[in-house]
């Protein structure tokens, strides 16, 4: 996995753990104003990331992918290829 | 942090360390019998007095607890006084358990927040548990 791509996952990877800590919390905190704000904020830099990942790198997981005339999905390199 | 000087703790100050047959971390000791619950800790009890009237005299009283009475003339060093504390939350069922209610604060950035397992700073907490042998 290039540096670029291991990174763009890693971010990926933080946010979605800051919005799984959140989601905690607003479950016992349904109407924390700031704690919504921020599970909100987050949720617009998910889902950045997820489409600029999957625009260099195909999609990351395989619901929602519109492979109609043909199943890309296996075709788009796997993670560790180009890594050795 | 002395353990004379959390409240909650029974403590005997003779101005030893904590020993390790008495520590059990940094759970309280509230609720369990005298002897168990008795520690050598730092001395330094300071511990306020009650109010008036609202505990009894401690004479005599060698192995109740759940009374309480907290003097600092007789809580010194070195003069092997026993600390007692009260039920310090009277307003609150017994045998209850009760969680306090967190804040929204305190939020660690993303990749701290990623490497140390919470978002929140306040429940980054040390696990002072030891096995059970």
């Amino acid at each position: 996995m290039d540096k670029q791509r291991e990174c763009l996952m890693e971010r990926i990877s933080e946010v979605s753990f800051v919005m799984d800590d959140l989601r905690l919390f607003l479950d016992t905190h349904p109407c924390d104003q700031d704690a919504l704000c921020m599970y909100r904020e987050y949720s617009m830099m998910r889902a950045e990331l997820v489409a600029q990942y999957t625009s260099m790198y195909g999609p990351m997981s395989s619901y929602g992918i519109c492979e109609c005339a043909e199943w890309n999905w296996t075709q788009y390199p796997w993670p560790w290829e180009g890594v050795c | 942090m002395s353990k004379c000087r959390q409240q909650q703790y029974y403590g005997r100050c003779s101005g030893t360390r904590p020993s390790q047959s008495s520590m059990q971390g940094d759970m309280p000791y509230k609720g369990m019998a005298p002897a168990r619950a008795m520690l050598e800790c730092d001395c330094d009890c300071t511990l306020t007095k009650m109010p008036a009237g609202s505990c009894p005299s401690m004479s005599g009283m060698q192995n109740s607890y759940g009374r309480g009475y907290m003097d600092n003339a007789t809580c010194g060093c070195g003069q092997g006084r026993r600390c007692y504390v009260t039920n310090n939350m009277p307003d609150f069922s017994l045998a209850m358990a009760y969680v306090p209610w967190q804040p929204f604060q305190n939020v660690y950035e993303d990749a701290e927040a990623h490497d140390i397992g919470t978002i929140f700073a306040d429940l980054n907490l040390d696990f002072y548990g030891r096995r059970c042998n």
